[in-house]
């Protein structure tokens, strides 16, 4: 069984009186494996909050099906599985960190001395147990982060959907972030976050989501989404004479780059590369080496989102 | 349960809202404050107590259930609090009547607090209480959680402000329901004369409850009359009160 | 640095001053004016009602205490009272069970305003929304009596008074004089003689027997 499930998903909201309608996600359809931890990309705007928010049953579908731990969206046993953490989560203001947690444990059920317990244990392991009795007005974001991190925690859910989980956290926080959700993976769980930081995903995702104005544009392991790009490829020769390196020219996507003796040449792909070699071969070129420049996420997602967003 | 935590969850969050405690504290210094004022008035002491008494807690009540109230699910859904509690294996409809009941909870503390006071100022004048003083309380605490429940009613759907003036504008309408009556009277059977008078039975008649002159003037209060206000708001409250779940229960959040 | 500082101390000193000396100003003209002089603006019950949302008792309190200053004022400056019966007209309105707007209103209007006409349709109107209370046909029956000697109508008065509950012990003594006195002897005889019965001192008693006896002896003297 797999831990979310997403069949032709799309929801369309009304906009103000006139009854405008905006298509905010178009025919989702989307898989995320028990045990994995999927990212899901895009552009803010996007439509990645209107899917969590789907999923966790704060939203109704337009159209399409969805099934999460097996069960259909908004089936509200399923969620004593799930944990939800929004973006910027927002608390009760005058409420302390432990009441709060207090509070979240008996919705999910805990009994008395587990929640207690419970709850000292999330905040040592996300590093909040100084601060537990202060009122929640007193928190810093990185603070509100992490106690957001510990509600969604409370119930040791097998699935995990975070909107945002490193927003406003500094640098060692977000490392902290990135164990935890390495740790959770260890211990078999699920993580679905949707994030548009795309050094966090590259270093934790095994699946990808991209979604661009509510539609999907690609979904998969990493290394496909990246390997199956035409990607350009690098040589470095020497001993060029320069009416061949003129010749070959239009093979180039930019232009040569000298780095002492040595020249650094950039093909489209490897039909280009193919056809350089040849030439350099016949010409009598020294091949000093050839590496393929894999796209980076960034470059593929800057890529592909450009042209498609609206303005 | 479920709606015992997210009440007493409202409770805790709401005695701690320093609003509250200000409206309290004016509320009291208003009931001592007319003690004074009744020293430069010529006959009706016990009379202008009560009534000064009574209109406090009515005022002040209102006051904290519109703007407490409000707070409940609108302040709620903006501030994204309602997120994180939904995500929570809980029905929809346990949160809103949750909300309901920690606010009655916060208001029946409050109410009880300033009819204390009143209570106190009765026996300092008149050496006693009547018990029909703590019945025109016990109407103006169900007139409240009537307000209350119109609060929570406007929030599952409309922004803070937008809640805030339906409620204060149907309070309005509630008290002069019983002239609406009489204008849909002078229009015979008409359009507008039917239109007022069914507008008539779906407002809150709120002078219905109010049993202010019988605590005033120790008037004799009909059993009868008392039981049928009684359940009269008891079933509308509970209209009012099913409206939000139903309507909370369909809502999308954005 | 510092010259802001004591730029801005300079300006606060001066228009706390300013404003202290603005408002004992404003309070010396302001002593001129008396209370009542918003009354003129004052709206019909019919309308005020409503707009009062329930709380129409209070605000005749307010107007109640705000017509005693006005009184009290006026008594020590010029001993006029125009707005008076407009005031109690609204107060009385407003809440109609609250007997003091009536009763004193009534003995202000009487003796300090000199409107007799106004005081007893007060009054009047005051016993028409009270039917169950003794005081107001008691004051009633009190101004025909002293003010304008008309017997027959304090008589009506104070009968209805005296049948009503909490009335003071006096009242029926005064119906069998009245009765006596306006020539129906017979039922003041009985008058008297159900006083006598239902007499719980001595004193009543032999009162009772007094005018008794003297009522015979009228009657035997008419014939």
């Amino acid at each position: 069984m797999n831990a979310i499930d997403i069949e032709k998903l799309t929801k369309e909201y009304r906009s103000g009186f006139w009854g405008k309608r905006v298509r905010v996600l178009s025919q989702l359809d989307l898989t995320v494996c028990q045990g994995e931890i999927f990212g899901y990309l895009g552009p803010n705007g996007a439509g990645k909050t209107t899917t969590l928010k789907l999923l966790i049953g704060l939203v109704r579908p337009t159209s399409g099906e969805a099934r999460v731990l097996g069960q259909p969206l908004g089936d509200v046993r399923t969620k004593q599985r799930i944990g939800f953490l929004p973006e910027q989560p927002y608390f009760y203001e005058y409420l302390t960190g432990r009441e709060l947690l207090n509070f979240y444990g008996q919705l999910v059920g805990l009994p008395q001395p587990d929640r207690k317990e419970r709850i000292e244990k999330l905040a040592r392991q996300l590093r909040i147990e100084t601060r537990l009795d202060l009122p929640l007005r007193k928190y810093s974001k990185g603070m509100l982060q992490r106690l957001g991190l510990a509600q969604a925690l409370i119930n040791d859910p097998e699935l995990l959907l975070f909107d945002e989980p490193m927003s406003g956290l500094d640098p060692v926080g977000r490392r902290e972030v990135r164990d935890l959700l390495l740790g959770l993976k260890e211990k078999g769980k699920t993580v679905f976050f949707s994030s548009h930081v795309i050094p966090d995903v590259e270093m934790l995702c095994d699946r990808v989501g991209i979604l661009v104005s509510g539609r999907l544009v690609a979904q998969g392991p990493l290394d496909e989404i990246l390997g199956a790009q035409v990607a350009p490829i690098e040589i470095t020769v020497s001993h060029v004479p320069s009416e061949v390196s003129q010749e070959l020219e239009h093979l180039l996507l930019t232009r040569p780059a000298s780095k002492g003796e040595r020249l650094i040449l950039t093909v489209k792909d490897e039909d280009a590369l193919a056809e350089l070699l040849a030439r350099l071969g016949e010409a009598k070129g020294t091949v000093h080496s050839v590496i393929p420049q894999r796209e980076s996420l960034e470059e593929y997602f800057l890529r592909h989102v450009q042209p498609r967003e609206s303005p | 349960m479920r709606i015992a935590a997210i009440a007493l969850n409202t409770f805790m969050e709401a005695v701690r809202d320093r609003i509250l405690y200000a409206i309290l504290v004016f509320a009291l210094v208003m009931l001592a404050g007319s003690t004074v004022l009744v020293t430069v008035s010529v006959g009706g002491e016990e009379k202008i107590i009560k009534d000064m008494g009574l209109a406090c807690i009515s005022i002040f009540g209102s006051l904290i259930a519109i703007f407490l109230g409000i707070g409940l699910v609108s302040k709620e859904i903006e501030k994204r609090t309602v997120y994180t509690v939904l995500s929570k294996p809980i029905h929809r409809y346990q949160f809103a009547l949750g909300k309901y009941l920690g606010l009655v909870l916060t208001l029946l503390v409050n109410v009880s607090v300033m009819a204390l006071g009143l209570i106190g100022l009765s026996y300092f004048w008149e050496g006693f209480a009547s018990p029909r003083l703590l019945l025109a309380v016990l109407f103006i605490f169900l007139e409240l959680m009537l307000v209350t429940a119109l609060a929570l009613l406007f929030s599952t759907f409309s922004s803070p402000t937008l809640s805030a003036i339906f409620t204060l504008c149907l309070f309005v309408a509630g008290h002069l329901s019983a002239d609406l009556r009489l204008f849909a009277a002078r229009f015979g059977g008409g359009l507008v004369g039917t239109a007022a008078e069914g507008l008539y039975f779906l407002l809150p008649n709120l002078s219905r409850l109010d049993f202010k002159e019988q605590a005033v003037y120790g008037a004799a209060v009909d059993p009868g009359a008392l039981a049928l206000s009684f359940l009269y708001a008891v079933f509308y409250i509970s209209a009012l009160v099913l409206t939000a779940m139903a309507i909370f229960q369909r809502r999308d959040f954005r | 640095m510092r010259r802001e500082g004591l730029a801005i101390a300079a300006l606060l000193t001066v228009s706390l001053l300013g404003s202290v000396f603005l408002s004992v100003w404003l309070d010396g003209r302001r002593a001129q004016a008396t209370p009542g002089q918003g009354w003129l603006f004052l709206p019909d019950s019919r309308h005020l009602k409503p707009v009062l949302l329930g709380f129409h008792g209070v605000a005749a309190d307010l107007l109640w205490i705000q017509i005693v200053q006005y009184v009290g004022t006026h008594i020590e400056t010029d001993m006029k009272f125009p707005q008076l019966k407009k005031a109690l007209e609204l107060a009385t309105s407003l809440d109609p069970r609250f007997l003091e707007p009536y009763r004193l209103g009534g003995l202000f209007l009487l003796y300090l305003a000199r409107q007799p006409q106004a005081a007893v349709s007060l009054l009047e109107k005051g016993a028409a929304a009270n039917p169950d209370r003794w005081e107001l046909f008691h004051d009633l029956g009190r101004y025909y009596y002293l003010e304008v000697q008309d017997y027959d109508r304090a008589l009506r008065w104070w009968e209805r008074a005296a049948r009503l509950p909490g009335r003071p012990d006096y009242l029926p003594r005064f119906v069998a004089r009245l009765y006596a006195r306006t020539g129906h002897a017979e039922t003041a005889l009985e008058l008297w003689s159900e006083l006598y019965r239902t007499a719980q001192n001595d004193y009543l008693r032999s009162l009772a027997v007094q005018e008794m006896n003297g009522l015979k002896a009228g009657q035997v003297r008419a014939r």
